[in-house]
């Protein structure tokens, strides 16, 4: 865990869609990591993974895990940051948005 | 062996494209299913397939069902079997051409696909067919490469070559068996196949491919197994390859082409006004071995775009232009582009500017912005580092560059890991994405080729930060430039002049 990775939260993937989701505090999975519950380091993390797990067992979501964070929930490593938030290929590049009302590449 | 992965936020589901040919109508039905499942764009792999990178599980089976209609499938698009086989994307219409791979792409397509002792190999199985004695397949990279050609008594043969093969252990293929009859050609295969099943090895995925169980083996040792293996299959099951392949050739569609008068001096009245045309024509137009006709090629590589990506749009207009002008037929490149194999000379100028109005008219074929990517970070659940911003960066920096001189020697492919998707250790310029410390770090790689004369580039030196990527390659084509002796291509330039002015450029 990096020095200013305070916390952590639990993320997986949605076994139906396939995307990113998170373990909130009601023991539910959102695909907004701003519901993501915020493990602090005190806490017990892995009574919250096993917790997360279970969504696994019940056939809701893949390989949940812990992945370190800040106190903003900010994610320090880039793949979990892009994991997270989408792939970062530059907007301005692209030449679909004139041709397509589908293109949203980057959410 | 269905070609559904869970990648980084969303699955992504392959379709083969079985040797990169394909119709209008199943171009429209990727178009439609893009639209349909995903988000309305589809990404074109280096082994001539297409991906979709956002198509939910609970619609898989659909989507399925709607590329059956077009009697298109994603059967053995990943897995550890044998993959969609891949040929030069001028099979058939290239002027080089000495015997038309395709009978041969189709023959192995039935052979390999199901088969029932091949469906759990050690690892994943690539085969690359070339009919030119320019190597267009990559064929000396692949696990089995075949070269066919005319034998002194007229006979097509095949060349088979073996253990090529890229990702943490790069090789390239040794030649196994030379002027193999095209009959004989199968069970040959069968035999490698047999001999690679049962001694490749499985107690580390690293060390599976048969490029290693070659080097462990000996070339010797294992052509003599092969040999051996060979005198225990009962030629009788495939005594009716011969007739097969007749009716295969036999089905292949024939166009209907006709002469096209006065060709030359439409398409020069065009190039004469128009500096674009004349630029696309120059890089996308290629010999056709039809007189009037041409091969046409489709790059899906704007500079700062995304390569090997088209839109639904793009890919139902490429449809249409090809059901116009093409004899509804086209094809997909290794290199991630789009071709139109039968364009009438006449019609270049037409076909060119209905792509312009797509954003598909770049003339930029075989020039250094014409870059391989794999999807790297931003999709994919093995990359290290991200290669898609890394590749748009550098084909923004050096697109104007690439019109002023001429820099058809130099070939840059972008990975982002060691896998080697994008086939960096091939390219001029190799640029391989990995993580060091937690952060993306790139490591440059020159003298690769893929052709007949493959070779496997070498690390210049410490990698670099993602942002100095493209400052690199600029410098690296600089020196290029100044030092190259006529005729010589990037490769063969660091070949004669060795690592040392591009090193002092790069980390000067």
């Amino acid at each position: 865990m990096p020095a200013d990775a305070t916390h952590s939260i639990v993320i997986a993937n949605d076994l139906q869609t396939g995307r990113s989701v998170f373990f909130t505090s009601e023991s539910s999975w959102s695909e907004a990591v701003e519901q993501a519950e915020l493990i602090e380091a005190g806490d017990d993390a892995e009574t919250r993974l096993q917790a997360a797990l279970e969504g696994e067992k019940s056939n809701l979501v893949i390989d949940p895990y812990l992945v370190s964070v800040d106190a903003d929930r900010q994610i320090r490593d880039t793949r979990e940051h892009i994991r997270t938030t989408g792939p970062t290929i530059f907007v301005d590049a692209m030449v679909a948005d004139s041709l397509t009302s589908k293109s949203s590449r980057c959410d | 062996m269905n070609g559904l992965y869970l990648q980084l936020h969303a699955y992504m589901l392959r379709v083969a494209i079985p040797y990169g040919v394909m119709s209008s109508g199943q171009m429209t039905a990727l178009a439609n299913i893009a639209d349909k499942y995903d988000r309305g764009y589809g990404h074109f792999t280096t082994r001539q397939n297409i991906q979709y990178n956002w198509p939910k599980l609970i619609e898989t089976p659909d989507i399925l069902d709607d590329l059956a209609k077009v009697q298109m499938h994603a059967i053995q698009t990943s897995g550890n079997c044998i993959r969609n086989i891949t040929t030069d994307p001028f099979a058939g219409v290239a002027a080089d051409e000495e015997v038309d791979p395709r009978p041969l792409c189709e023959l192995l397509r039935q052979w390999s696909t199901l088969h029932p002792e091949f469906a759990y190999l050690p690892r994943k199985f690539k085969f690359a067919i070339t009919g030119s004695a320019v190597d267009r397949a990559a064929i000396k990279v692949h696990d089995i490469g075949l070269h066919l050609r005319v034998a002194a008594d007229g006979s097509p043969v095949a060349d088979v070559w073996v253990g090529g093969g890229q990702g943490r252990t790069p090789k390239i293929a040794q030649l196994f068996k030379a002027g193999l009859s095209v009959a004989e050609l199968l069970p040959y295969l069968e035999a490698i196949m047999r001999v690679y099943n049962r001694y490749g090895r499985r107690d580390n995925k690293y060390k599976a491919r048969i490029k290693i169980l070659l080097a462990e083996t000996g070339l010797e040792a294992l052509q003599e197994q092969v040999e051996q293996e060979r005198k225990l299959i009962d030629s009788k099951s495939f005594e009716q390859i011969d007739a097969e392949l007749a009716r295969i050739t036999d089905s292949i569609i024939k166009p209907d082409y006709i002469a096209a008068a006065d060709a030359g001096q439409v398409i020069a009245d065009a190039v004469s006004t128009d500096a674009a045309f004349a630029e696309w024509k120059r890089q996308n137009v290629v010999a056709h071995k039809h007189e009037g006709y041409a091969i046409a090629m489709i790059s899906l590589k704007p500079a700062g775009g995304i390569p090997g990506d088209a839109t639904s749009a793009q890919m139902r207009a490429v449809a249409d232009i090809a059901e116009q002008y093409s004899f509804a037929e086209l094809r997909v490149t290794h290199r991630q582009n789009l071709v139109l194999p039968h364009v009438k000379e006449s019609d270049l100028y037409s076909v060119w500017q209905a792509l312009s109005q797509v954003e598909l008219a770049e003339g930029n074929i075989d020039l250094p912005s014409d870059i391989i990517a794999c999807p790297g970070l931003d999709y994919c659940a093995l990359a290290t580092a991200r290669s898609i911003p890394i590749a748009q960066a550098v084909s923004k920096k050096i697109r104007h560059t690439e019109t002023t001189t001429d820099l058809s020697g130099v070939s840059v492919n972008i990975s982002g890991c060691i896998n080697a998707c994008a086939h960096h250790h091939v390219a001029s310029i190799g640029v391989l994405g990995l993580n060091k410390g937690g952060v993306e770090n790139y490591q440059l790689t020159l003298g690769g080729r893929n052709d007949q004369n493959a070779s496997i580039g070498e690390r210049l030196g410490p990698g670099v930060s993602g942002e100095d990527v493209p400052e690199a390659i600029e410098k690296i084509i600089t020196i290029y430039t100044d030092v190259r002796e006529a005729g010589e291509s990037l490769s063969d330039t660091y070949d004669r002049v060795g690592k040392e002015p591009f090193k002092d450029a790069v980390y000067a």
